[in-house]
């Protein structure tokens, strides 16, 4: 290979780790194409946390899956590009792919519960990461289980649990440990917090921008959950039917409210404790 | 966007394909088993009584030859399919359902009704079975209805083994809890809910049992344990490696009745491909992405495909 698998997390602050261009995606149906994104372009740096927000169905998720080529049958990308770090996913071979994915881009997924073996411990099952890959990266240093889960605050020795073991919210930080195993410049994560209460949420998510600045990865963060993203995020794409209709940062989103009609209602549409009107 | 899929998903839905090959394989036994029943008006010769010289390859006046004995091939090809497909499908109905019932009961119920059901099916897997049929097959009097009987009683409890494990994982299943917290009966819950699930697994045991009776008819009938003058494929095949076939050169005598055995087997795993296919969308879903790529069947690994319509890359 004539490029490092991993690169290692530089500080190069806007280094582009994803560029995603025009990108079209659909699902096959009976006779043609049902579209889910139609045309989107969206960019994380490293070090950056970018939110991909909008309702149920709008293609936010379809991305997401879209970006390590892992959306299933019926699923087919019909248009764009997908340049991690530079380099076409879309054009990958089965293989490139194959050692790219996780090592490079690593993707944390909503339910940890059904992404986890529930027969091998946890501990293992990040172990089982890192020698998938052995192969690729030659002599590259790792760090060891223990010291990931110490870093996403879960005591090393847990790692000898099984996943049904931990609590819902030490899954989805098991998962981001696992996510982080092979130094990726990108982590994309679809709901990550969705199934936990908003104490859990906040304290993961700032478990992950503090890691963002120590170790400078990208994050793609996909969410339906306005406050918590507004918080963390450092951008925000709002999407509808497939396209992105609004791009901005949550400062100028507390003073705009939105300058799109779907985005304001998204605002809108976000309880205030003691500003609640009985509807 | 919204208004494309809806119609999209509207059109789509009335269509429920059957694959061709399900078609073909559906024909071709229905051919076979029309066949076996004209038996008496399409076969041009008795098939017991000898019809001319021996070891006649095929000609006009014997369409697939003559055996070494001097019978007709073709009428007893169509004489043995009564037998043959008889024995095979019934055997394969009983077991199946047997073994589906006890199997798919035990997983569902579990505590004691697991444990005797299991019981059961071990103490009938460990019986050695071809010295089981043997021994059954000569208390009881000769005909094909004993040798449907000693062949289900030997071949339930592998499916029963089969069937539980896979209900056993099933129930676990989310949709099988909502199915009972939507206070559906137990057995509505394995009808609806757990059996069909495991239809493709239910498909393959059917093929597989069909096969399994029609040679082993044969082999009970020559044990001496059925009627030794039953014609049925197994049996032909019996009487030409008997007759030496194989030496004289006479082909038609035993490549016939081979080749029935290997449609009817062939025409099954059609069906199979197809109940595998239609029984589950993530298959049907597949099959829609290789037609509107335009390839073959591809490799089932989870990359998503990427096909270009803008003419820009």
């Amino acid at each position: 290979m004539p490029r490092p698998d991993v690169s290692p997390a530089t500080p190069a602050a806007s280094a582009e780790v994803l560029r995603i261009d025009a990108l079209e995606v659909g699902y096959v149906v009976a006779d043609g194409v049902a579209p889910a994104v139609r045309g989107v372009d969206l960019t994380v740096r490293s070090g950056e946390l970018v939110a991909l927000a909008g309702e149920s169905g709008c293609g936010k998720s379809t991305i997401a899956q879209s970006v390590l080529r892992i959306l299933r049958p019926p699923g087919v990308i019909t248009g764009g590009r997908i340049l991690l770090e530079g380099e076409d996913v879309l054009a990958m071979s089965p293989a490139r792919l194959r050692r790219v994915r996780w090592a490079r881009a690593a993707i944390v997924m909503q339910n940890s519960l059904t992404a986890l073996d529930p027969v091998h411990r946890v501990g293992d099952q990040i172990d089982e990461v890192v020698r998938a890959h052995r192969r690729d990266h030659g002599g590259g240093r790792h760090r060891t289980t223990g010291e990931l889960l110490e870093m996403v605050g879960i005591d090393a020795r847990r790692g000898r649990d099984y996943p049904h073991e931990l609590s819902g919210g030490m899954r989805q930080r098991a998962a981001i440990a696992m996510a982080l195993a092979l130094s990726p410049s990108l982590i994309v994560m679809d709901e990550p917090t969705t199934a936990l209460d908003v104490v859990v949420q906040r304290e993961i998510l700032a478990m992950v921008t503090a890691l963002q600045h120590e170790l400078g990865f990208g994050v793609l963060l996909i969410s339906h959950d306005l406050p918590l993203l507004t918080r963390y995020a450092d951008r925000i794409a709002v999407m509808k039917d497939g396209l992105v209709v609004e791009e901005t940062t949550p400062a100028e989103l507390a003073v705009t409210g939105g300058v799109d009609s779907y985005t304001r209602r998204l605002v809108a549409s976000v309880p205030r404790p003691g500003t609640w009107e009985a509807a | 966007m919204t208004a494309t899929l809806v119609t999209v998903r509207r059109s789509g839905a009335r269509r429920r394909r059957i694959p061709v090959i399900a078609i073909v394989g559906l024909a071709v036994l229905a051919a076979a088993c029309l066949a076996a029943l004209l038996a008496p008006w399409l076969a041009p010769y008795p098939p017991d009584v000898p019809a001319g010289a021996g070891s006649q390859p095929p000609s006009l006046e014997h369409p697939l030859g003559t055996t070494t004995q001097g019978f007709d091939v073709l009428s007893q090809l169509l004489y043995g399919a009564r037998t043959s497909l008889g024995v095979g499908l019934a055997v394969a109905g009983i077991t199946t359902v047997m073994g589906l019932a006890i199997g798919v009961i035990a997983a569902y119920r579990g505590g004691w009704t697991d444990s005797v059901l299991s019981l059961l099916t071990n103490v009938f897997l460990v019986l050695p079975g071809l010295p089981l049929i043997v021994v059954l097959a000569a208390f009881l009097p000769p005909g094909p209805s004993t040798i449907i009987l000693v062949l289900s009683i030997t071949g339930w409890a592998f499916g029963a083994r089969l069937f539980r494990s896979q209900a056993l994982s099933l129930r676990t299943r989310e949709f099988v809890a909502a199915a009972e917290t939507a206070g559906m009966g137990r057995l509505r819950v394995m009808g609806t809910q757990i059996v069909p699930n495991m239809a493709s697994i239910i498909a393959a045991f059917v093929v597989n049992q069909v096969v399994f009776a029609i040679t082993a008819e044969a082999s009970l009938e020559f044990l001496g344990l059925g009627d030794p003058t039953t014609i049925s494929w197994g049996t032909m095949l019996f009487w030409a490696q008997t007759g030496s076939a194989l030496l004289l050169g006479n082909w038609w005598e035993f490549v016939f009745p081979g080749l029935a055995i290997a449609l009817t087997a062939s025409m099954l795993t059609f069906v199979n491909y197809a109940v595998d296919e239609t029984s589950s969308p993530r298959l049907q879903a597949r099959e829609l992405v290789h037609r509107f790529l335009g390839t073959g069947t591809r490799s089932s690994s989870l990359i998503t495909p990427v096909r270009r319509t803008d003419a820009s890359s």
